[in-house]
């Protein structure tokens, strides 16, 4: 969905510039991106309602600046991705929303493997524990990359760094997992 | 900022649930009221109205004065003109 075609972006473009001149041209992004957004911010906290509400101020938002947006090349859902993360940064600021992560076992299971360690219940646990201790940026990365299982060059693209950057990042982000769970066990 | 909860297996909401939830009209309406030109918005016209009701006035208060003078000089010439002659 987030990575599409030369003639996809195009398209896209041709709604822009169209909801630029008129907002009710801006109908077929708002279909088409809502669900992505939404999942986004609900990814980030629990109350759903709340994650309904701004989701809506994110398209308010992207409406009202559309005049402002600069087509770089990568998809628009990239530019919509910044304000959501804007959005639910103030909600967070504001204590309108709780920061939470939300993961499935199955990911507890993958991000073990990854810092090599055996899987036990006590062990998920204690990895659970270690993952609040982390900063912000980095369990951004983590819950990207292994949580919602994005690419790099999306990764990237929503936090306006270059691939290769968003790997080394993530990378990094992992071995502080590592050494912060070492320590606690 | 640190997360305060962490949530397994939480039950995610469906696609239809979320396509259920689209309102593009309400974001529609609440641009509308954002991004209305001044000339359609209530408030333009009561602050077009209250400025032409004091410029009026203005208006008004400076021709009444200039009036005023404009009398005051008549007569003080009258005044003048009819002194020479009794003298």
């Amino acid at each position: 969905m987030f990575h599409q075609t030369i003639q996809r972006l195009e398209e896209e473009l041709s709604w822009i510039l169209r909801a630029q001149k008129n907002p009710e041209s801006f109908g077929p992004l708002y279909k088409k991106y809502h669900e992505q957004i939404f999942r986004y911010i609900y990814q980030r906290m629990n109350d759903e309602e709340l994650a309904f509400d701004i989701t809506s101020q994110v398209f308010i938002k992207a409406m009202t600046n559309l005049h402002k947006y600069e087509y770089r090349g990568v998809p628009f859902a990239s530019w919509l991705y910044r304000i959501a993360k804007s959005e639910l940064y103030q909600s967070f600021r504001n204590k309108k929303a709780e920061r939470t992560v939300n993961l499935e076992s199955y990911h507890l299971t993958e991000i073990m493997e990854e810092i090599e360690e055996e899987e036990l219940e006590h062990q998920k646990n204690n990895l659970l524990l270690t993952l609040v201790r982390l900063n912000e940026k980095d369990l951004q990365l983590i819950e990207m990359r292994f949580f919602e299982k994005r690419s790099f060059k999306e990764i990237g693209e929503i936090l306006e760094i270059t691939e290769n950057n968003a790997k080394v990042k993530t990378f990094r982000a992992l071995e502080k997992l590592k050494h912060l769970y070492k320590n606690k066990s | 900022m640190k997360p305060k909860k962490i949530i397994l297996n939480r039950t995610e909401f469906s696609s239809n649930c979320i396509q259920n939830r689209q309102d593009f009209n309400s974001i529609l309406k609440q641009i509308e009221l954002i991004i209305k030109p001044p000339i359609k918005r209530p408030y333009f016209y009561g602050a077009v109205g209250f400025s032409s009701l004091a410029i009026a006035f203005f208006t008004l208060c400076l021709n009444t004065q200039l009036n005023e003078k404009k009398i005051i000089k008549k007569n003080a010439l009258k005044s003048e003109k009819i002194q020479p002659e009794a003298e």
